[in-house]
């Protein structure tokens, strides 16, 4: 569960007792913005009387998340022998605080291994920038199963309806190019699966920086406060500033597959 | 890492016109200055009309009591103290939820206190 060490060894997957097995964070290698969140990485979760206080990101790039209301913390807990950062939906929630400038690309790939969970609608798992479907900004949430949306100054947004349950254990993975005209592509457990897709408007443009990447909450137009969150649960999560390919993408599969139950 | 303390869940709802008042009690019994900012938007409505925010919580199995304790000591980084004072003398453990009440519900589980609170949540427009 902890072979891998945080910090240099696990961005350059070098495991203890093990030469270079790969991990999700040797992605980052050539890339020059993203951030990787693991519960399952020890070191990387602050937990502070109780709940996490904050989940350290393990690309490189220091967009760490925390929270300092304590109440709005999430939890750590434990599923199939793997921790998960866990949302009660609602007022958890974490931030970056630093400037995660996506400004410099149109591209982006974001994973969760995830639990949509129970509670409200609205389950916010990933949101970047200050409003919901702000100009620039993207999502991902489990509306309508899995959703993963593009804003800006329309959006566009595909919806997979593939949860059985609301403690089933996923790996997504959503590819956003806004260059296309399309909605985002989602693989559901390694698996590109078509699902209802949504268009208004167009998209022009890179992504906005000086961004904030927010974690089960959905943000209102002031930025001040959140308005809805998610009770979902979250053991992995990492966004990246180009579209992995399908190689790529078979290899986060299965390495988060135990975990995910797959 | 892991700490060997035990927490439960609390559950707290709490009107709009109580809400400076409960951030400076939440600034006194919580970690930090940034506790003051626990109630923040009333995203949750009661039958009666009245809209409520809320916030869920782990604190420690003393929090029950301490919230009750007279003279609660000013945190070091400060407080409001007659503030604190003032919404402290409006909690009670139970629900449903009351406009000149800040009701707690001790329980794991958040959304069954929402249902002891006679709470559901509202929606902003998207």
């Amino acid at each position: 569960m902890y072979a891998y060490g945080y910090g240099y060894g696990y961005k350059f997957g070098w495991a203890k007792g093990r030469a270079r097995a790969w991990t999700p964070a040797k992605l980052f290698a050539g890339s020059t913005r993203g951030a990787l969140y693991d519960a399952d990485i020890d070191e990387s979760v602050t937990i502070a009387s109780g709940v996490v206080s904050q989940w350290k990101d393990l690309s490189g790039f220091g967009h760490h998340l925390t929270q300092a209301t304590s109440f709005a913390r999430p939890v750590r807990e434990s599923i199939n022998g793997h921790w998960w950062v866990a949302a009660d939906g609602m007022d958890d929630n974490l931030r970056t605080e630093d400037n995660f400038d996506l400004s410099h690309t149109d591209k982006i790939t974001i994973w969760a291994v995830m639990v949509r969970g129970a509670g409200n609608p609205g389950r916010i798992i990933v949101e970047m920038g200050n409003t919901y479907n702000h100009a620039g900004s993207f999502y991902m949430s489990t509306e309508s199963g899995i959703r993963a949306n593009m804003g800006g100054p329309g959006y566009m947004q595909k919806s997979l309806d593939t949860y059985t349950s609301l403690t089933e254990r996923k790996v997504i993975v959503a590819l956003m190019d806004r260059s296309t005209g399309e909605p985002p592509l989602i693989y559901d457990g390694g698996v590109l699966t078509d699902g209802s897709s949504a268009i208004s408007g167009t998209l022009t443009g890179p992504y906005l920086g000086n961004k904030t990447l927010s974690l089960f909450a959905r943000w209102n137009a002031s930025s001040a406060v959140a308005t809805t969150y998610g009770a979902s649960k979250l053991s992995a999560l990492g966004v990246i500033d180009r579209l992995l390919t399908e190689e790529e993408i078979a290899k986060l599969t299965a390495y988060y597959a135990d975990r995910a139950g797959v | 890492m892991i700490e060997d303390v035990e927490y439960i869940r609390v559950t707290i709802a709490v009107h709009p016109d109580n809400v400076p008042d409960a951030n400076q009690l939440a600034r006194v019994l919580g970690y930090g200055p940034d506790d003051d900012r626990t109630f923040t938007v009333p995203g949750y409505q009661h039958d009666d009309g009245n809209a409520y925010c809320v916030a869920s919580g782990l604190v420690k199995p003393a929090f029950v009591e301490d919230v009750f304790v007279e003279d609660l000591p000013e945190p070091e980084w400060g407080a409001d103290m007659e503030a604190a004072s003032r919404a402290q003398a409006k909690v009670v453990i139970g629900g449903p939820a009351q406009p000149d009440k800040i009701a707690a519900i001790v329980g794991d589980d958040p959304q069954a206190a929402l249902v002891a609170l006679g709470l559901t949540r509202s929606y902003p427009e998207e």
